[in-house]
């Protein structure tokens, strides 16, 4: 799943036409028909950092695990992988590859006799290391560095003279971190033992084609997936839509409840960038799901519950629980509310000041006008309550709109009544309706504790370029996580990530370092203490105070079945069968 | 003679033509190089930036041709503190943490090996210093303004608490790239965008996706804008005419979002004659929509262009002389009205035809034609530079192309442009 900086801020204008009545037309064939809200443009794997990619490419590509059906809580299960080992220190994993998984190659003048082969081990190696070469442009590099020994050095080497070289001599004999052992058997050597290790694997980085793809197509791999997975590629029209179609004898896959996998003859993807016509397409019975927007979510939602006609449809309902976080951002690097190296008192007046800001900020008002009260769910700590961890870390005390409270804060900053504190800044991230009434509301809320609050508004690109450079002094910011880590999460306050990296708070305490470099190590069980600790760190240094988390709303016609929403896995298209139009 | 023959007009036609587009070419290369667009690669790793993966991405954009991750490691000892480099020209400014300059560093040959001994003289705040190790002794002798040029659009805050690793880039100079871009450009040779699909194949199957909306929409808009004018420019003040008029401005004051959305809530949902999307799959029932409403939006602009042009006609003193002479009045539309407006109207209507190519940003969003309206919309929010090049290149070559054919036609249509010529 993509993580996103931007606040993305919804608006419910009024609807521009009734609930139309369903087509009687229907498609006659066993076709699935999706609407993408994000224009896919490729099906190379080191290109899935963006949605829709990642949607297209989940119906292709296998990894070693993935999510099982079943929901939120669904567990990682092997995909390719047949069976593993871990070590006892967690830092060596060995993976038995299944032997009827098979590559096909859909093109007339296929790559092999039949269009087919057996995945291997080598296949794992040399998908993931090109991931590792820079020549290639990878995006998601991110979810691995730092993690397989030898990795971050072959990467190094991918971009100096002897490139090449270098490619071609891990592409036979993998890495120290990343090896073949025999045809079946990947062995992988961590730097750092990572308890959800599984979980980043199921991430869609960690793919396996076979590399002679990629010899084959040179730059237009990105057009011409292999993979091993229930459907191939049959049309593409790169930043538009694909059709890709069941391959007939994928070796097939029985789900918990004893049907079979990948039922559906052909999914059809579409990208209508238009929120009304997604709705009208999903109206008249053209999409078989759809996540209502603001343009009509009152209309299809109101309340948050399915309108009447819809139920009457058939029509079901899905919420998730959107494993994110929106933040009201502090610029620690501004040295007016920040925090300075070597200036101990102005460092606590400073954090009293920030924690009086929080306990002035309008949550309600934020939740019934920015979130219609029902997109998202207030925040009690920084967890998304997704997270298992989540119920057991303190909560974030100045989380609550308590102006008494404020009051005294700013008196105890030495700024009784606001008097001599300084102007604060509010930079928005659009010049829309929505950031405007989030100004406005920040602005009258510091205004009844006696803070003067300056609302800049800024183009996207404006307000990135300033956060980037640590110009920007309080600014909103929504952090979606990539796997159920809570450390995931807590790397976006990581010195080792300080701007232009994700740490946009310019949050730089050692010793929060220092107990997330251990978490990171630590096995699932015994990181409370630790986690407890960096959460209490960031409770009260406030570098960020945690708003709410983001609902996320699917609706689905009554006959597409098997439908169950996993925050980490949304399209495994695969689970899913038609019934009855 | 050759000076003025017209092969000597045909060629200086064409060099101002491409110097015109190339112009245009070089506008938006300094409008993209001003980085108002936003960064092209910051926006393309989205979220997850960091100093190494920008570089290495503006290495892939051929902003730099070589960059190193990891080439000092900078600490600030002495008392606790903070300072940030921030690039200017060929100078590293350094800022305090009250925002003031503390030094502004010239790297002029310097070479990365010298880096440490030149930052120890530095004066910052009292007690404090700048302390550089070079990370990879083989990159001792690359010269210091590389650091400048890895922290383009960004800045490295180096923190007494953390030691800091600067980048070095090699970065290409912005006449090299507007030169490699511009020869490009002319071969047609377009690239990629950032998405790495090839931009070239992408532009002529969404142009003619695009034509398939707009042609016949803009054929029948003109038909009926004509057609229109024809009829309530001889009544003027009519009330054909004052009623054809208050229908223009009625459409034209309502946007074309409104309508556009309007009437297909209209007709596609609430009659449900015509399908939702215009492309899924193509067909003369799914594209007559969208042409449909083009053709009613751009019929009233066009209707008032047209009855202004042909009421200049009309009130023109040929034609009232030829009514002098007695002709009857479709003879003195026929001769003098319609054939002394002709020219202006082919040249309106010639002058449109490059932006048909562009098809309509809105219609083919709310259609779902994978278009270049489409194409343009996606570029523009990613700010994709190759993408926006290769667009504005091939618009600014269309319009001045049309622009000559609307020339030419206009001189063989009106003879007094063909006389101002022989002059």
């Amino acid at each position: 799943m993509i993580s996103i900086a931007a606040l993305v801020l919804l608006a419910a204008p009024q609807s521009v036409a009734p609930l139309a009545e369903p087509s009687r037309t229907e498609p006659a064939n066993n076709t699935a028909r999706f609407a993408l809200t994000t224009a896919p443009q490729s099906f190379d794997p080191l290109h899935a950092d963006v949605t829709a990619n990642q949607v297209l490419q989940r119906q292709i590509y296998e990894g070693l695990v993935e999510y099982a059906p079943g929901g939120p809580d669904a567990p990682v299960q092997g995909l390719l992988a047949e069976s593993w080992e871990n070590s006892a220190d967690g830092l060596r994993w060995t993976f038995r590859l299944r032997t009827d998984a098979r590559f096909h190659d859909p093109a007339k003048e296929a790559l092999w006799p039949g269009g087919e082969r057996t995945v291997i081990a080598q296949d794992v190696v040399q998908s993931w290391l090109r991931m590792a070469d820079t020549r290639q442009g990878p995006r998601g590099y991110w979810a691995m560095e730092g993690l397989f020994e030898g990795m971050d050095a072959f990467r190094n080497a991918s971009s100096g003279n002897h490139a090449q070289a270098a490619w071609e001599h891990v592409r036979e004999q993998g890495i120290a971190g990343l090896r073949a052992i025999d045809t079946h058997t990947v062995e992988l050597r961590l730097t750092r033992a990572d308890p959800w290790f599984l979980n980043r694997l199921a991430s869609p980085y960690f793919v396996v084609y076979p590399i002679e793809a990629v010899d084959r197509s040179g730059k237009d791999f990105l057009n011409q997936p292999v993979g091993s997975g229930p459907y191939h590629l049959t049309e593409w029209t790169p930043g538009s839509g694909a059709e890709l179609e069941r391959v007939p004898n994928w070796r097939g896959q029985t789900l918990p409840n004893g049907r079979e996998a990948a039922t559906i003859d052909s999914l059809r993807f579409r990208f209508v960038a238009e929120g009304s016509t997604r709705t009208l397409l999903f109206e008249q019975g053209e999409i078989d799901r759809l996540p209502p927007l603001q343009d009509s979510f009152a209309r299809l939602l109101p309340k948050g519950e399915l309108a009447p006609e819809l139920a009457e449809r058939g029509v079901n309902l899905h919420v998730v629980d959107t494993p994110d976080l929106s933040m009201l951002c502090f610029n620690m690097l501004d040295d007016a509310i920040g925090d300075l190296p070597g200036d101990s008192e102005g460092n606590r007046q400073r954090r009293i000041l920030r924690q009086a800001i929080a306990l002035a900020f309008p949550y309600e008002r934020w939740h019934r006008v920015i979130r219609n009260e029902v997109w998202g769910m207030p925040a009690r700590s920084f967890l998304p309550p997704a997270l298992a961890e989540a119920a057991r870390v303190e909560p974030c005390t100045y989380r609550r709109n308590d102006l008494e409270s404020a009051r005294a804060k700013l008196a105890e900053a030495g700024f009784p009544n606001g008097n001599g504190a300084p102007q604060l800044q509010l930079e928005l991230g659009g010049t829309d309706p929505i950031n405007a009434a989030i100004g406005e509301m920040f602005r009258e809320a510091m205004e009844e504790i006696g803070l003067t609050a300056l609302v800049v508004p800024n183009t996207w690109p404006e307000l990135s370029t300033k956060m980037r450079n640590g110009e920007a002094q309080i600014f909103l910011r929504a952090w979606t996580l990539d796997w159920a880590d809570p450390v995931n999460l807590l790397e976006t306050f990581h010195s080792a990530n300080l701007a232009p990296g994700i740490n946009r708070c310019n949050y730089l305490v050692p010793a929060f370092d220092r107990d997330l470099d251990a978490l990171r190590r630590q096995p699932t069980e015994l990181r409370g203490p630790l986690l407890a600790r960096a959460i209490a760190r960031l409770n009260e240094d406030l570098p960020a105070v945690p708003i709410d988390h983001r609902k996320g709303y699917l609706l689905v016609q009554p006959w597409l079945l098997g439908v169950e929403v996993h925050p980490f896995d949304p399209f495994p298209c695969k689970y899913y069968a038609l019934g009855h139009r | 003679m050759l000076a003025t023959g017209p092969l000597f007009r045909f060629l200086t036609r064409s060099l101002r033509l491409v110097a015109q587009a190339l112009g245009v070419v070089l506008l938006l290369f300094l409008v993209l190089e001003s980085g108002i667009a936003g960064d092209p690669a910051e926006r393309a790793l989205g979220d997850r930036p960091s100093l190494r993966r920008l570089g290495e991405l503006r290495v892939e954009l051929g902003e730099y041709e070589r960059f190193e991750a990891s080439a000092l490691e900078v600490r600030l000892s002495g008392n606790p503190g903070r300072v940030s480099l921030v690039p200017e020209e060929n100078n590293l400014r350094i800022v305090g943490i009250d925002g003031k300059t503390l030094a502004i560093w010239s790297t002029e040959s310097i070479t990365l090996a010298e880096v440490p001994d030149a930052w120890a003289t530095l004066s910052l705040y009292d007690n404090q210093r700048l302390d550089a190790r070079l990370l990879n002794p083989a990159l001792g002798r690359l010269p210091a303004d590389g650091l400048v040029a890895a922290l383009r659009g960004t800045r490295l805050v180096v923190d007494s608490r953390r030691a800091a690793q600067a980048p070095w880039a090699q970065a290409r100079p912005s006449w090299q790239r507007f030169l490699h871009q511009t020869g490009k450009l002319l071969r047609f040779d377009f690239g990629r965008g950032l998405d790495g699909q090839a931009i070239g194949p992408a532009l002529r199957e969404r142009g003619l996706r695009s034509l398939a909306v707009a042609f016949p929409a803009w054929l029948l808009s003109t038909v009926c804008a004509l057609s229109l004018a024809i009829l309530a420019t001889p009544r003027p003040n009519s009330r054909l005419d004052r009623h054809l008029g208050s229908a223009a401005a009625g459409v034209i004051a309502i946007s074309g979002v409104s309508w556009v959305l309007l009437l297909r809530g209209w007709f596609a949902a609430d009659l449900a004659w015509f399908p939702v999307t215009a492309w899924d799959p193509p067909s003369l029932h799914a594209l007559a929509l969208p042409v449909l409403i083009w053709a009613f939006l751009g019929t009233w602009p066009d209707f008032q262009v047209f009855r202004t042009a042909l009421g200049e006609a009309a009130r023109q003193p040929h034609t009232q002389a030829a009514r002098a002479r007695g002709l009857d009045e479709s003879t003195v539309w026929r001769r003098h009205v319609v054939q002394s407006a002709a020219a202006t109207l082919v040249a309106y209507m010639v002058l449109a035809l490059p932006f048909l190519v562009m098809g309509s940003l809105i219609l083919e969003q709310v259609f779902v034609v994978p278009g270049l309206g489409a194409y343009l919309a996606e570029a523009a929010r990613t700010a994709d530079a190759a993408i926006l090049r290769a667009i504005t290149f091939l618009l600014a070559l269309f319009y001045l192309l049309s622009q000559c054919l609307g020339d030419w036609i206009t001189g063989r249509l009106d003879p007094r442009f063909h006389a101002e010529e022989l002059r």
